[in-house]
């Protein structure tokens, strides 16, 4: 009587699907991963997977190499390699910046787009054309198929404006970024424009590029820059006010260097090119000051001798 | 093109690679082989793992170092005494309207007679086909010929899953497929045993280090096989402690002055055990080794008669019976089995074209292995499979990974 239930017993313990087929020794391979147990199996194990490493580098490089063969072979691609197949026409023009430029400067800037395939746009040029641009300090030009071209640009901030004699007759304004850089701005606003102060230089630090376009670098304006960008952001309603900004030897090492700012209120503001922090603070505890802030005009406040301010009513 | 194929035989005391090549007119060629001693068995069934994980693949890396080639795949031996035969059938009634046996009709019968399963924990190892009969006559192809119902029958061995297991993923870990896994008995008896010798019925007895494998062909056809739990290490043993010595000096003495029978002349001649008459070392009658042995041979002589039963018909065994394996070596051995079995006994001999270092009785199962794989063992007209046709795989050969 026990054997048979002993039987069911043992039948019940294979899974139903197991029934159907005999269990062959076939169906004891191992599913987990052969992990060795002697030193023999496992170095044949690592030469084989160096063996298969190195084939599949040796593959890819093979691959790579008869691709770029091709490629380069091919009389249908001409300049630049296209792996992505055929591209509409573009459509879709994703323009992004930092600053004033927008998409419309831009598809006046890069001429008609109409029937121009993407795979014909050159992003070389085109990068190296944008980035040509006095406004643009960096650009970033990419496809995206089948029918979009983004552009991603990061432009320069104007700091100060610059008028300059184009011919005998007419003036023209520049803009001054805080490397230096002389640019003729596009986009900005009038307002923001009017708020910037104004540089005032001896003529002969300005010179003139080799192809007689546009100017070099004014090298001062670095040491220059920090405190205008200090006082704008930490101290705007002083900065509101300053009209003109002139350096004389501005260098950090010079004891006669000095950055001097006409402002509304105050004739002039000399300032020390070093730790602009302490004297802009020094400069509005003066300001606030009941004597001066009632004072309808100032005319100077030295604040290039350390904590000793001079000040002229 | 010639086709390389490995045979592995993880014995008990040592553990056998060997590497064939195959030509395109079916003859073998022996271009690697390799032994390595085996110390993780006891009685054909592995107790320590790694140390049989390390000597079986030194020797196939040894093999594959003698050949200069690699295998992917081999064919491997399996004994132990987990092992079970049965028999099992299946019929299947002829399809075809004109009563033509056809090759589905076969495939059917053997489906069924495949069909029952093993106890939970245990996996068949070996289906070996047995004769074929149609309407209840012996055939050898039926296909094509006209009947009713085709019967066919396997000899099946069934073992525990987990020494199965643990035996497929020595070679697993090694990165090779196993081909084939085959009844140590089985691989023995392929090599020594003949077609001819199989047709008139044989009993081929391979007595190994840890376990005697047995296997009986009546009529062409298997009729039993089996795996009786004494070797050569029990004679060891019993030398040992019969005559209070360490194995090794055992398995020397046995080796050297081990026989089956004694004889008369061995009651005058005394031995020293160690050889060096240092202290320790004594003397004993050569006839005290001789009757050691004896009394175990008789006995495991006595097992297979008793386990063979009715099987033993001299009249359906007209091969007799052949030893084989290391233990088979010992001088006298036949006549003793004779007499217990009441069959002629002989010492197998070997197929002419092997060099006389791999013509040994200890090799026939390895060599046996070799010779299984160039058989064909489907059904008849049934096409043989061979795993190592994808493309990937013979990329993979090619490059040796």
């Amino acid at each position: 009587m026990v054997k048979p239930r002993m039987q069911l017993d043992i039948m019940s313990k294979r899974k139903k699907n197991e029934l159907s087929m005999p269990v062959n020794w076939r169906s004891l391979k191992p599913s987990y991963s052969r992990k060795s147990s002697s030193r023999i199996a496992a170095r044949k194990q690592l030469i084989v997977g160096v063996r298969v490493i190195l084939i599949i580098c040796f593959l890819s490089l093979g691959g790579f190499f008869l691709i770029n063969y091709l490629a380069e072979n091919n009389p249908h691609v001409i300049g630049q390699k296209d792996f992505t197949g055929p591209a509409l026409p573009i459509e879709h023009v994703v323009f992004r910046s930092d600053g004033a430029l927008n998409q419309k400067w831009f598809l006046n800037w890069m001429g008609p787009l109409r029937g121009l395939s993407l795979t014909e746009v050159n992003l070389t040029k085109l990068h190296h054309n944008l980035v040509e641009e006095d406004q643009i300090i960096s650009a970033h030009v990419r496809r995206i198929f089948p029918s979009t071209l983004q552009i991603s640009i990061k432009e320069r901030e104007p700091l100060l404006v610059l008028r300059l004699r184009d011919d005998e007759t007419k003036f023209r304004d520049w803009l001054v970024s805080s490397d230096g850089s002389l640019y003729q701005g596009h986009g900005y606003s009038v307002s923001s424009l009017r708020l910037l102060p104004s540089l005032q230089v001896p003529p002969e630090s300005i010179v003139k590029n080799a192809n007689n376009r546009g100017y070099k670098k004014l090298k001062e304006i670095p040491v220059v820059a920090p405190l205008l960008e200090l006082a704008r952001s930490e101290y705007p309603e002083i900065f509101r006010d300053w009209k003109i900004v002139s350096y004389n030897r501005p260098n950090e090492k010079d004891p006669g260097a000095s950055i001097t700012i006409k402002s509304k209120r105050v004739g002039s503001i000399r300032f020390n090119p070093m730790d602009f922090a302490p004297q802009l603070r020094r400069l509005r505890y003066m300001l606030d000051e009941p004597k001066f802030s009632q004072a309808p005009f100032i005319q100077s406040i030295d604040l290039s001798h350390g904590r000793s301010v001079f000040a002229k009513i | 093109m010639s086709k390389i194929i490995g045979a592995v035989e993880i014995g008990t005391s040592f553990a056998k690679a060997l590497i064939g090549e195959v030509s395109e007119d079916k003859s073998l060629n022996i271009v690697g082989k390799s032994v390595r001693r085996n110390e993780g068995m006891r009685k054909g069934e592995i107790v320590d793992f790694r140390k049989v994980a390390s000597s079986v693949h030194a020797a196939i890396e040894d093999a594959e170092k003698m050949s200069g080639t690699t295998v992917d795949s081999i064919y491997l031996a399996q004994t132990g005494s987990h092992l079970r035969g049965n028999c099992l059938r299946g019929s299947a009634n002829v399809a075809s309207p004109d009563g033509r046996v056809a090759l589905a009709d076969l495939q059917r019968a053997a489906e069924e007679a495949k069909r029952k399963q093993p106890a939970s924990g245990r996996s068949y190892v070996h289906h070996v086909r047995m004769p074929i009969r149609l309407d209840g006559r012996a055939v050898e192809d039926p296909v094509g010929m006209v009947g009713h119902k085709v019967e066919l029958a396997y000899w099946s061995i069934e073992g525990d899953e987990s020494a199965i297991r643990m035996n497929l993923d020595l070679a697993y870990q090694y990165g090779l497929e196993v081909d084939d896994l085959i009844l140590s008995s089985i691989a023995s008896a392929t090599l020594v045993a003949g077609p001819d010798m199989r047709r008139a019925g044989v009993l081929v007895v391979d007595i190994g280090a840890g376990v005697t494998d047995i296997a009986l062909y009546i009529g062409g056809n298997i009729a039993y096989t089996g795996v009786i739990p004494v070797g050569g290490d029990h004679l060891t043993g019993d030398l040992a402690m019969g005559l209070r010595v360490l194995e090794p000096y055992a398995e020397e003495l046995k080796l050297e002055y081990g026989k089956a029978q004694a004889e008369p002349t061995d009651s005058d001649q005394d031995l020293w055990i160690i050889g060096n008459k240092t202290i320790g070392d004594r003397t004993i009658p050569r006839k005290a080794i001789a009757d050691i042995i004896h009394v175990r041979i008789v006995e495991l002589f006595e097992i297979i008669y008793k386990e063979l039963g009715g099987l033993l018909d001299p009249n359906e065994l007209g091969a007799g019976v052949l030893l084989t394996g290391g233990s088979s070596r010992l001088p006298g051995i036949e006549q003793l089995a004779s007499k217990v079995l009441g069959l002629p006994v002989t010492k197998a001999n070997f197929p002419t074209g092997l060099g006389h270092e791999l013509a040994q009785a200890e090799n026939s199962t390895v060599l046996g292995l070799l010779h299984y794989g160039l058989e064909d063992h489907n059904l008849p007209g049934e096409q043989k499979t061979s795993e190592n046709t994808g493309l990937f795989k013979k990329i993979g050969g090619f490059l040796g990974i």
